[in-house]
């Protein structure tokens, strides 16, 4: 595999601008002004981010944002309209071999061939990656061993269970070792139990030190899963970065949320004297209290001393963290285009 | 009340099925097709008729010239029905099944007869209302006269005739199918099997085994066959022949002969309306399975059956339980596809071959005077290896897009090239298979047929079935990469090859309205059944026709073998454009730059 950047068009380079940090190693993913259209239909306009190498990063957006446009760009299933795609600091336009080669791509729908085994199905995809015969059998055994499937390889596709079958397509996903993983939508459809074991995979493959580009409407798991996430809306992208500073983001003033012993007093025009705090309000018909800070005038140490001071028993005391179908929310429009 | 009457009275599928097919796009298309091919229809029958009599001629010599513009009209209308019916009605209810919404239906207040018969109406008014477009022309035509009233009621009841008929035998079939394109194919063979083998079998019969039916009987039987089959029926009709078929207090009025003479064909329709209702509650429910598949499974048993009690259970070919080494989807179409495996093809050849070589063998007894029996033989046999061709061809792409199982096969190392050459060899071996029996005919005819001219006859009709064949199979590939549904391209293919087939009597056309003789000897290289025609001629060593018909039969096969390549080039060439996916081979692509800044409202937040 050779470097693509010096190979490349000097015109397709122009720097554009957005946040890059340029001293940063070559991104997974990199996509810079992206925009496709079908027809009518503007799917993408001006997409940019980065996914960093090792990340296992989300990718949320409700439905017909782009997310399997912008997925089926990466994986070399769409020429780009414009903009530019790079994987691996390759150009998916005229390294598209080396991409194919370096990617494993789970579509959002189970396609697998029904009437083939397990083996049979991993050793078609293993003769479609070049994969050297005597190589496949002890590489097919590993990916089966890491799906936990060792047992099912020679079972009929057709005859496995919806979590089985996702299992088996994770297994085709690894069989060529790619670094790069794009699985859209992998728990739609899985029960419960189905879907915490494939994100417990998908944990001990980003442990391997693969890159995980994970596209999902389950926010609660992704916020679990996902160290960084990409939110999309309308082709447009609302937010690129880590799940932290998502969670605190728009938040222009620290907020905390404190649980007050029952039988107590109303502790609001308590806490509301307390120099530095901006606002205390009840939250609902419980005992808790929501209060934001100065954080220049108050940090949360001497919020709860002033708190003992005052004789305001507390049984619970946290940093209020916005949650990502918040954010979410608070990101996206209403309505489906 | 009147809400009650309305709602009990109520159409629903019918409207919805109506409105459906008015709003589609291919209908418009379909629709302006045929007013400009009625318009330019009716502009080359005026000038033609204008020009009959040369400048100076009165309008008078144009007279009676409606007669044989009439009968060309006719014609054109009963193939583009027979064309249009089976590709528009064969879904009706295979669709329902395909959308899981027929057994919802099944649980409102309809009925399967009030289903069937809404499915039944939605296909057959759209097709009426098309035919009604052409009565302003019977009305052109006759003013020119030499067409009596009777004559355009005549056809213009057979048209319709035509119409329920084809439309019936959809219905059963769409009925009896889980899919679409199951659906077509099955509607196909039935027809072929419904207009082509009570006469083929009688004449057989009469052949073999002579004497074994008295004369009435034969007879009889001879004109339930022809009358089952509208165009046939309307051609005796302009004939005057019907009077002798019809008993004698009806043989003076000639309406009532028609009536009467359409008895078989008002049968038909209301035995495969009874089929379809019969078999649509007991199909309903389960899930579609590949009637072939199905077919080969209960063959299998059979021969498996007959195997061990009579061989001891020999096998002659042994599953290879191989895997794939460095072609894997040419390893997948060859041992994991449903007629790919060698056990499947080798019973396919045993259940197409075996009858047809017992059937040879007795016709080759026979002697020559069977050779016209041949002739339709080897055109049954084509059609038959050419649907299975196109089924096959079209579907490799397309069932994949179906099964949704394209797009990981697309993200593979494996070049779009490469994935089109390995698909197509499981057509190929199935290219084999299908080919034996047809040459069998071919080989047969050639052995009753005069020495002189067997080596010719031979040469000549083993290239024509390769060739033609072979640009079936580049043709539906090539359809069936540019289309998303089997049945599309299915549809387009078989549409495609049968105006292919028919082009000479397109051209016909033509020549009446003033194309000159020579210029249509030339033009009858250019349909396949012309062709096979003359190859057919040759047989009879015809010294006037052979010099004429080797030049045309030699510009048929280069012309035929020309179109495969450049069909099978662009297939290639294009193959990952349009498999839906980036070329590899786009080195030299340029891509597009990204735009140098965003708004301030574009930007997104980076953290």
């Amino acid at each position: 595999m050779t470097d693509t950047s010096s190979a490349e068009n000097p015109s397709t380079e122009q720097p554009i601008e957005l946040e890059f940090d340029e001293n940063s190693p070559t991104p997974a993913i990199e996509m810079k002004g992206v925009s496709h259209r079908f027809k009518d239909f503007n799917a993408l306009d001006g997409v940019t981010f980065n996914v960093p190498q090792g990340a296992l990063h989300g990718f949320v957006g409700p439905n017909g944002a782009g997310k399997t446009t912008s997925l089926k760009l990466i994986c070399t299933l769409l020429k780009p309209q414009t903009g530019m795609v790079r994987v691996m600091g390759k150009n998916v336009l005229t390294h598209v071999k080396d991409v194919r080669q370096i990617i494993g791509f789970m579509p959002d729908h189970f396609s697998s061939y029904r009437q083939m085994t397990v083996f049979e199905y991993l050793d078609f995809f293993g003769a479609a990656y070049g994969l050297a015969m005597r190589r496949r059998n002890e590489v097919i055994d590993d990916v089966l061993e890491l799906t936990d499937m060792a047992g099912r390889k020679q079972s009929l596709i057709g005859g496995l269970s919806r979590g089985m079958q996702q299992r088996v397509s994770l297994a085709r996903v690894l069989i060529n070792d790619p670094q790069l993983l794009l699985l859209d939508e992998p728990a739609s459809g899985l029960d419960p139990r189905a879907r915490i074991e494939l994100m417990e995979i998908l944990q001990a493959l980003q442990e391997l030190g693969k890159t995980i580009f994970i596209s999902s409407h389950i926010l609660k798991e992704l916020e679990e899963l996902c160290d960084s996430v990409t939110i999309i809306d309308r082709g447009r992208i609302k937010y690129s970065g880590t799940i932290e500073a998502l969670r605190h983001h728009g938040h222009e003033n620290i907020a905390y949320r404190i649980q007050i012993l029952n039988g107590q007093s109303d502790p609001i025009e308590t806490l509301l004297g307390i120099h530095g705090v901006v606002s205390a309000d009840k939250v609902g018909n419980s005992r808790a209290i929501r209060i934001t800070l100065d954080d220049s005038l108050l940090s949360s140490n001497q919020l709860l001393s002033q708190l003992i001071e005052r004789n305001v028993t507390i049984t619970s005391f946290e940093r209020e963290q916005r949650q990502l179908n918040q954010a979410f929310m608070d990101l996206t429009e209403q309505g489906v285009r | 009340m009147i809400d009650k009457l309305r709602n009990r009275f109520s159409l629903p599928l019918l409207a919805r099925d109506l409105t459906q097919q008015a709003g589609r796009r291919s209908m418009y298309i379909l629709r302006t097709i045929l007013i400009i091919g009625m318009i330019a229809w009716v502009w080359l029958a005026t000038n033609s008729v204008n020009n009959l009599g040369g400048r100076t001629a009165s309008s008078l010599q144009s007279l009676g010239s409606g007669r044989w513009l009439f009968q060309d009209l006719v014609g054109t209308l009963f193939i583009g029905i027979y064309i249009l019916v089976p590709i528009l009605s064969c879904g009706s209810i295979a669709q329902e099944k395909e959308n899981d919404s027929l057994q919802l239906l099944l649980l409102t207040r309809l009925g399967p007869w009030a289903i069937l018969l809404e499915k039944y109406l939605s296909r057959v008014l759209p097709m009426l209302l098309y035919l009604f477009c052409a009565l302003p022309i019977f009305a052109y035509l006759y003013s020119l006269g030499g067409i009596t009233e009777q004559q355009i009621f005549a056809s213009f009841y057979l048209l319709v005739l035509a119409i329920l008929q084809l439309n019936a035998i959809c219905l059963f079939c769409s009925a009896a199918s889980g899919k679409t394109i199951n659906a077509l194919v099955l509607s196909l063979f039935v027809m072929l099997f419904f207009y082509v083998a009570p006469a083929f079998l009688l004449s057989l019969i009469e052949t073999l085994f002579s004497g074994l039916l008295s004369w009435r009987w034969t007879n009889f039987l001879n004109t339930v066959s022809w009358f089952t089959i509208p165009p046939v029926l309307n051609s005796l009709a302009d004939e005057n022949y019907l009077a002798q078929y019809t008993p004698l207090p009806f043989a003076q009025t000639p309406s009532l002969q028609l009536v009467l003479a359409s008895t078989p064909i008002w049968i038909s329709i209301v035995i495969f309306l009874v089929l379809a209702r019969v078999i649509l509650l007991r199909k309903a429910i389960n899930k579609s399975r590949n009637w072939l598949y199905v077919f080969f499974e209960k063959l299998d048993g059979i021969f498996n059956e007959w195997n061990e009690d009579m061989g001891g259970g020999i096998v002659l070919i042994k599953e290879r339980n191989d895997l794939p080494e460095y072609e894997p989807i040419a390893w997948k179409e060859t041992r994991k596809s449903a007629i790919g495996t060698a056990r499947y093809l080798f019973r396919m050849l045993v259940v197409l071959e075996l009858p047809i070589l017992l059937l040879c063998l007795v016709l080759i007894s026979e002697g020559s005077r069977n050779s016209t029996i041949f002739y339709f033989f080897s055109i049954l046999m084509i059609c038959i290896a050419m649907l299975i061709l196109v089924n096959k061809s079209t579907g490799l792409i397309t069932q994949e897009r179906m099964q949704q199982t394209l797009d990981v096969v697309l993200t593979t190392p494996v070049n779009g090239r490469d994935i089109i050459l390995q698909k197509s060899r499981g057509v190929r071996k199935l290219w084999i298979i299908v080919m034996i029996p047809v040459l069998t005919v071919i080989i047969s005819k050639m052995l009753i047929i005069t020495s002189s001219a067997q080596f010719a006859y031979l040469t000549f009709a083993c290239a024509f079935t390769l060739t033609t064949t072979w640009l079936g199979i580049w043709l539906s590939i090539f359809i069936g990469l540019r289309q998303k549904r089997h049945i599309y391209a299915v549809t387009t293919t078989l549409s495609i090859l049968g105006i292919w087939c028919v082009s000479f009597w397109l051209l016909r056309l033509l020549f009446v309205f003033g194309l000159s003789p020579d210029d249509l000897q030339i033009a009858r290289l250019i349909s396949p059944l012309e062709v096979l025609r003359m190859i057919d001629g040759l047989a009879f060593n015809d010294l006037n026709l052979e010099f004429y018909s080797n030049s045309t039969i030699l510009g048929y096969l280069v012309y035929t073998a020309l179109a495969t390549c450049l069909i099978r080039y662009s297939c290639l060439k294009q193959a990952d454009q349009l498999s839906g996916r980036i070329s590899d081979s786009s080195q030299d692509l340029k891509p597009t730059p990204p735009r140098l800044s965003l708004t301030k409202e574009e930007k997104p937040l980076h953290a």
